[in-house]
């Protein structure tokens, strides 16, 4: 038996991490710590270096200095395979060039899981996730047919596919959207963001690249404010989003309101 | 569509059924028709089963000119299309094959240098080394040509299309030219023709050639099963390939090498024959499923016995003479390629078709 469950042991930790392609150096010096059951959203303009942070973050691009730990260990020392069972990216993706069943796309979610052919409970554990961004009745339409905003649901549904865990096992996941909403009407932004943030409560390291503000300082419990390659601010939406710190980034002067319904503060500009 | 509904283990009876007919049906039609008693006299005849007499010419015919080519041209013809499987998982694009990347004209250059420049050397056709030297020199050329064409294309980043097909252009005119010259100044007659190099022919069928290529060709689809998975996750992506748990570089090496084991044994003996690995695994695409998994044996199946069918062809329509079996490959294969040009091309224009 293991001891009492320690969110230190799991947590992601990126120390001094800098990245340049050629002479433009894209992440400067950036360390950060990610602690499960936090749903951290990561807000900054364009060319910030959000998405460049997170493909560091997930091994797809390899720092020049600094080193990324999952829990104890270096990113580069877990074997891929392992990491494919603990962390899921969401990245933006690209059209496929030979088209899918909605089913096949989700299914391959569970790949890390079987050999060649999907277990029962794979094939469950896939229309369950399809069926939790609401996309079960598409599950045998082809992928191509689909609009931008069915397309993300699904892809969504495969990434929960992969870091699907069975009743019982605690074990800590990783998740990492890059821009999950961006073509999802507003009920669906708020329906993903729901789903998103439960999973966060479930000791899974949750790291989202939004752009919308006002719906971080309603979803988020951590936000990363990034600027010209570093971070601006990091801790609860409330301390670091402030109207100095918006107005240093983004170059605009934001207003803040307080909803009528919840009490919390809403910007407009 | 109904047939899409099918199960995979359905496709997979109803193909092997088809193969099974093909060859039955290659068996019986030639030059010299044979009945099926005949057959089946001879087969038990060869295997000391039976001593029926049978015409001795049918049976020599049979045992040592029919039966090793049907059956080498079921395998070259399985081996070509799981290629055109992986190729077009890999370059993510539906319309490559191994004669438009280089590998087979590569293969055709490697075996041709063995053939015209090997009577040169006396160990090399002597030793038991010389049944080596011939795939071994093909296997080398068509990977090297392969990696160029993929190297070309994949220079920005991701794979593009018109400079994939252009790098085949040119490397397979740069082969077919070395090809061409080495006919020209080769003295024996069968490495004379250029024909044989460029359209292909199984006319020179023997045991030696089907010993070799059938295993290699049967490990080789066997082995391309251990990466369909990694294949289909390509569709949507290299970083996703890498999110699920695979290393793309290794991938993709492994996949050409892969490849190449396929064709390059294959051309070493019957030259180039086109348009079977684009035609077939497209087919069943169209009347089936994308997925890798599916595709590598049902490509086998069917390639092996669409290349049974146009050698039948082949052999019968002006026989006792014979066609070149890519005249006919071609004459099916080039249109179903325009047609997937086009269909391409406008999809280009609304942005889905990038690689």
């Amino acid at each position: 038996m293991r001891g009492r469950f320690k969110k230190e042991d799991f947590m992601l930790r990126a120390e001094h991490l800098s990245f340049r392609i050629g002479e433009k150096t894209l992440i400067d010096d950036v360390s950060l710590r990610l602690t499960p059951g936090e749903f951290t959203m990561v807000l900054g303009p364009n060319g910030a270096g959000k998405s460049t942070l997170l493909k560091l973050l997930t091994g797809t691009e390899t720092p020049q200095h600094g080193q990324v730990w999952y829990g104890d260990r270096p990113l580069p020392s877990i074997p891929l395979a392992t990491q494919a069972r603990q962390k899921g990216v969401l990245s933006q993706l690209l059209s496929l060039p030979f088209d899918l069943s909605v089913a096949d796309v989700v299914m391959m979610g569970r790949y890390p899981y079987f050999d060649l052919n999907p277990t029962a409970q794979d094939k469950h554990v896939a229309d369950d996730c399809l069926a939790s961004v609401g996309m079960l009745t598409f599950k045998t339409r082809a992928f191509a047919s689909l609009s931008e905003g069915e397309k993300q649901k699904v892809h969504l549904a495969r990434v929960l596919a992969q870091l699907h865990r069975p009743a019982g096992d605690e074990s800590v996941k990783y998740l990492f959207l890059d821009e999950p909403i961006s073509a999802l009407d507003i009920l669906y932004q708020h329906q993903i963001l729901s789903l998103v943030q439960t999973l966060a409560s479930q000791t899974m390291v949750v790291f989202v690249i939004v752009h919308d503000i006002n719906l971080a300082l309603q979803y988020a419990r951590t936000v990363i404010l990034m600027d010209q390659g570093r971070i601006h601010g990091m801790g609860s939406p409330d301390e670091v989003l402030t109207a100095d710190a918006i107005e240093a980034v983004f170059q605009l002067r934001p207003y803040f309101l307080t909803h009528p319904g919840t009490g919390r503060r809403v910007m407009i500009c | 569509m109904k047939l899409s509904s099918l199960t995979p283990a359905s496709w997979y009876g109803i193909l092997t059924f088809l193969l099974l007919l093909s060859i039955v049906a290659a068996l019986r039609i030639g030059a010299v028709d044979l009945s099926f008693d005949d057959i089946g006299h001879i087969l038990l005849n060869g295997l000391g089963l039976s001593t029926a007499s049978v015409d001795p010419v049918s049976q020599g015919l049979f045992l040592q000119i029919r039966l090793p080519r049907v059956l080498l041209c079921a395998t070259v013809g399985a081996g070509l299309s799981v290629s055109g499987v992986l190729m077009q998982a890999l370059f993510r694009n539906p319309i490559v094959e191994p004669g438009l990347v280089g590998t087979s004209s590569g293969a055709a250059l490697g075996a041709a240098l063995v053939f015209v420049l090997g009577k040169n050397i006396n160990w090399a056709f002597t030793d038991a080394l010389g049944l080596f030297l011939l795939p071994c020199v093909a296997f080398t050329f068509a990977f090297i040509a392969t990696l160029v064409v993929y190297r070309i294309a994949s220079a920005s980043g991701k794979v593009n299309v018109a400079t994939m097909i252009l790098a085949g252009i040119a490397i397979n005119a740069l082969a077919t030219g070395g090809t061409g010259f080495l006919s020209y100044i080769a003295r024996d007659p069968q490495a004379r023709s250029i024909t044989f190099w460029n359209l292909g022919t199984f006319s020179g069928a023997d045991w030696t050639q089907f010993a070799i290529v059938f295993p290699v060709t049967s490990v080789g689809i066997l082995l391309s099963l251990r990466y369909t998975k990694a294949l289909n996750i390509l569709i949507l992506g290299e970083d996703e390939v890498r999110h699920l748990g695979y290393n793309i570089d290794r991938l993709k090496i492994q996949v050409l090498l892969l490849n190449t084991l396929l064709v390059a044994i294959g051309t070493a003996m019957v030259g180039v024959i086109s348009f079977v690995g684009l035609v077939v695994p497209h087919l069943l695409r169209l009347l089936k499923s994308s997925d890798n998994r599916f595709l590598v044996l049902a490509s086998a199946l069917l390639g092996g016995s669409l290349l049974t069918l146009a050698d039948t062809i082949a052999r019968r329509l002006v026989a006792p003479a014979e066609f070149p079996i890519g005249v006919i490959t071609a004459f099916v294969g080039a249109p179903v390629f325009i047609w997937l040009l086009v269909r391409n091309a406008r999809s280009f224009q609304k942005g889905g078709f990038y690689a």
